[in-house]
């Protein structure tokens, strides 16, 4: 594809996603386009440790209910923005991300997996049993008036949708200068060889903690939206296993080095996962596994760089 | 000429195996040192010893005249000492030119600088015109030459090569010794390790011999062939593969 076509390209799609709410403003619509979003910005997040730098994390569902936590107990607690505590919650994710990958990734990669996965469910459980921020009954967020210093808009979805998009605008292009820049080449080679950057004067312990931060900030930010467009969370819907598993299965289903791949496996997968929920009643969460299960196997398979794949053939460039 | 690096006395086990035993050796700046050696001698070990893979049981390894014993890999890369692998280490989900300009980076945080540098290098080395394939999708002498590329690009003073040259056809061998004489030219002093010897005898300035993780002899090319001790060491090999063999 030439330069210009990509501009063409990018161009329609960004108008495209501009315009949407001015042509389909069903609550519905705007809804299901609102959580691709947001499922695309956890892509992402998650793709700049586990694509760009390779080092597959299955709890990244840790800094989504922090960001969640940390903005909506400053909310309720102390009236601060969620705005404002949306920076805290950045904080705090990123130190924790910090502790658990010190240790972490001096694992070998196949327990840095099993390893993030266990740290996910400790914080988990933990969560659960703590009554000073609801326990298992979790946070209602309490309703104030329509504004955007609130971040609580009530008559219509329109704003939150606008939000999202922007954030994951802004996600995208981060992502597209780290690729193009020192760092992205840093967190490519220690995925591919981790002894090899090293012997070209490359802290791999370093960068990869770098990734790390910046992945938990992205994922925590998406974690304070969803607090503020739910209005209530509590630990299962912020904190499961199944939405560290999500996250990591968007970016391997679009293509996990690529930067519109997560994005492409949004677009895929909540819409399939929606939809099998609604046609098969509430014994839907099953079957969305099922259906992840198979789309898994399907990849690896046939298509293992990920749907982006089919359209980015490999040989030259 | 001023000598840049110095192993000192160092000892390597693994184990209960003696890797390196005791082994000393100086290169000198702008020197090609061969470094030979059966299969299992420690060369490799030695290698991993010097560049930081492999934490030294005993003994020093000093790089200008500072002490770098057991630096991390990347502060020893840092120090001005850049390697190859003998079992090839590319990152295949890159191009030739991203390869190179990882190592570029070392130097330069711009992009443009780092590219342009390694273009210069793929220039340099031949590899120009593959630039834009997929590492991965190279053969394994190109695969070799994208490894020694991407090491000169990191612009060290002191360049270890672990057998850039094994399993090369006799036309890439030569085309492979003629560049390492040119990257000598260019000042840079070199370390090569080969298990055959006759492909670093021309090239080498000193060649040193391991055998059984001990040094044997160190001496000028002429003197080492006629070294009774070496000639042991491999002839010993050659009996020893015949055994096998029969
Ligand atoms: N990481 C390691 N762990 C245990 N033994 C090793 C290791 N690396 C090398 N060795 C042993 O050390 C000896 C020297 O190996 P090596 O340095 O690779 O020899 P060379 O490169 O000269 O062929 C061999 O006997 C080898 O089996
Ligand atoms: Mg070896």
């Amino acid at each position: 594809m030439t330069r210009q076509w990509k501009y063409i390209l990018g161009g329609a799609a960004l108008l495209l996603t501009v315009l949407f709410p001015a042509v389909f403003n069903s609550p519905g619509a705007l809804h299901l386009m609102i959580l691709i979003y947001l499922y695309a910005l956890l892509g992402m997040g998650w793709n700049i440790l586990g694509g760009l730098t390779g080092q597959v994390s299955l709890g990244h569902a840790v800094y989504f209910g922090i960001g969640a936590y940390v903005t909506s107990m400053l909310l309720v607690t102390f009236g601060i923005s969620p705005w404002l505590g949306m920076i805290p919650g950045v904080a705090v994710s990123v130190i924790i991300s910090l502790i658990v990958g010190y240790p972490c990734f001096r694992l070998d990669k196949h327990y840095f997996v099993i390893a993030t996965l266990c740290v996910g469910e400790i914080i988990h459980i933990i969560f659960l049993n703590w009554e000073a921020v609801g326990g298992a009954i979790g946070i209602w967020l309490p309703i104030m008036d329509t504004s955007f210093s609130n971040f609580q808009f009530h008559k219509t979805k329109v704003p939150y949708y606008y939000i999202i998009l922007s954030f994951l605008l802004i996600v995208i292009f981060l992502t597209a200068w780290i690729q193009r820049s020192r760092l992205g080449f840093y967190f490519r080679a220690i995925r591919e060889d981790q002894d090899a950057a090293r012997s070209l004067g490359i802290n791999a312990a370093f960068y990869k903690m770098v990734a790390m931060g910046i992945s938990a900030a992205i994922t925590s930010i998406a974690g304070t939206f969803y607090a503020q467009y739910l209005l209530f969370i509590d630990p299962p819907s912020v904190f499961a296993l199944i939405l560290s598993v999500q996250m990591c299965l968007l970016a391997v289903l679009g293509g996990k080095s690529s930067l519109w791949g997560p994005i492409i496996g949004a677009f895929i997968l909540i819409p399939l996962s929606e939809y099998s929920r609604e046609f098969l009643g509430g014994s839907g969460q099953g079957i969305d596994l099922m259906v992840y299960g198979a789309l898994i196997m399907a990849i690896a398979a046939f298509q293992p760089r990920g749907l982006i794949g089919l359209l980015q053939p490999r040989k030259g460039k | 000429m001023g000598e840049i690096l110095k192993v000192d006395n160092l000892t390597k086990r693994f184990d209960g195996l003696l890797a390196n035993d005791r082994i000393s050796l100086t290169v000198s700046e702008g020197e090609v040192v061969g470094l030979i050696g059966p299969n299992g001698a420690g060369k490799t070990t030695l290698f991993n010893c010097i560049a930081g893979y492999h934490s030294v049981n005993q003994g020093n390894v000093f790089f200008k005249g500072k002490n770098i014993t057991n630096l991390a890999p990347e502060r020893v890369c840092r120090e001005g000492i850049a390697r190859t692998f003998q079992l090839v280490k590319v990152f295949n989900e890159m191009t030739v030119l991203e390869n190179v300009m990882t190592g570029a980076f070392l130097r330069t945080r711009n992009r443009r600088r780092a590219e342009d540098k390694a273009l210069e290098v793929l220039e340099f080395i031949g590899l120009y015109d593959k630039r834009t394939l997929w590492a991965e999708t190279l053969t394994l002498p190109d695969k070799k030459m994208v490894e020694v590329a991407r090491a000169l690009a990191s612009e060290p003073t002191l360049l270890l090569l672990d057998e850039a040259l094994a399993g090369l056809s006799g036309a890439e061998v030569n085309q492979a010794v003629e560049l390492i004489s040119k990257v000598a030219k260019k000042g840079m002093a070199l370390l090569v390790v080969e298990h055959v010897m006759e492909v670093v005898m021309p090239i080498s300035d000193k060649v040193v011999v391991l055998d059984h993780g001990a040094k044997v002899a160190e001496d000028k090319p002429e003197a080492v062939t006629n070294d009774p001790r070496v000639i042991e060491a491999y002839l010993g090999m050659k009996y020893a593969a015949k055994h096998r063999t029969n």
